[in-house]
């Protein structure tokens, strides 16, 4: 029981220094290497839960074979992950990245009287969707742009898998 | 770790439940609710079968096996469900850059006109408005759009996200 409470406390503290460290240091970063900048910050942070666990194994603060110390670690890096994973996809990407949020937004902005509609799309249209993707895009080395034209990078980058995944579940689904 | 290989064979049971619910409902529109009905089964089953495994002495007594993380696997279950639920949504939906990705990879390249041409039939704004009105959260009078009370309390959720995290607007 101690392991176990130990694993998801050294997996809830390391997505707390993730999250500090995010909080931290995002502020500063341009749209265009966002989602580098994100990916080299939950890889750097991975270190935390091993390190943390190798520091609990020192200072025996639990009397446990070294297999579970080994598992104990190894199941806060995941804990760790899918935390990062969770706040990534529902929290922060939802905020940088959802057309509905920044229609919310745009609406918000004009009080009770509302907001007409020409109006609206004056501050938020199609060309501003495009303009801030084809940044983030060519930041991430998704599309290369050359002498204006775009084209996709042949460069997988590691934001593929989502699609892989989602194309796995759409054919399963059958809709 | 026959907690772990329990948590994880019951939220690939409730997945499995999930998509073959998906595949016979007549209903349109997401099913997030099903599925999160049916994880909190899951769940409920996965508990009760981490109680039997607890009070069996051949789990217990393998090096390996009874290597005591219940509370661990389930955690890592609960936190599978908004990942496989963000998953499905983009099954569901087509994202405004993945449709400019999808452009590109069609034409092999393609100008920034092109590029708006193909993102302004996908008509993001407007159907986003629609489902906005229709989920209560922003209203249409007299052509102008204007927040109801949930709408402004997303509103104001954005609006310290933006304060803690320090960054614009997104969109």
């Amino acid at each position: 029981m101690g392991m176990d409470v130990l694993t998801v406390g050294v997996g809830l503290l390391s997505f707390g220094i993730f999250l500090l460290v995010h909080l931290i240091t995002f502020r500063w970063v341009r749209p265009e290497h966002l989602l580098k900048s994100l990916l080299a910050c939950v890889m750097a942070i991975m270190v935390c839960p091993v390190v943390l666990m190798r520091i609990f194994f020192v200072s025996k603060i639990l009397d446990a074979p070294v297999l579970a110390w080994v598992c104990a670690a190894v199941l806060a890096l995941v804990i760790q992950g899918l935390l990062c994973f969770v706040y990534v996809l529902c929290i922060f990407g939802p905020y940088e990245t959802s057309v509905r949020m920044r229609l919310i937004r745009e609406i918000a902005q004009s009080g009770r009287e509302g907001v007409p509609r020409q109006e609206l799309l004056g501050r938020y249209n199609a060309e501003t969707i495009v303009n801030i993707r084809l940044q983030r895009l060519i930041g991430s080395g998704d599309i290369i742009e050359k002498d204006g034209l775009y084209q996709v990078s042949s460069k997988k980058n590691f934001f593929f898998i989502f699609d892989a995944i989602a194309g796995v579940i759409k054919k399963w689904i059958g809709r | 770790m026959a907690y772990i290989f329990l948590a994880f064979l019951f939220f690939a049971l409730a997945v499995t439940a999930h998509i073959s619910y998906c595949r016979k409902t007549t209903q349109s529109g997401l099913q997030a609710k099903a599925f999160i009905f049916i994880a909190m089964f899951c769940l409920g089953i996965y508990a009760w079968a981490a109680e039997l495994v607890q009070q069996s002495s051949v789990f217990l007594a393998h090096p390996v096996w009874g290597l005591p993380f219940k509370i661990t696997a389930g955690l890592i279950f609960i936190l599978l469900v908004p990942i496989y639920l963000c998953f499905y949504v983009l099954t569901q939906l087509t994202s405004p850059s993945k449709k400019i990705l999808e452009s590109i990879s069609r034409h092999g390249t393609l100008t920034h006109a092109d590029i708006l041409g193909h993102v302004e039939k996908e008509n993001f704004i407007n159907t986003r408005l629609s489902d906005l009105c229709a989920s209560g959260c922003v209203m249409q009078n007299n052509g102008r759009y204007s927040l109801t009370s949930e709408g402004q309390k997303i509103a104001a959720i954005l609006n310290m996200m933006q304060l803690i995290l320090g960054r614009n607007v997104g969109g």
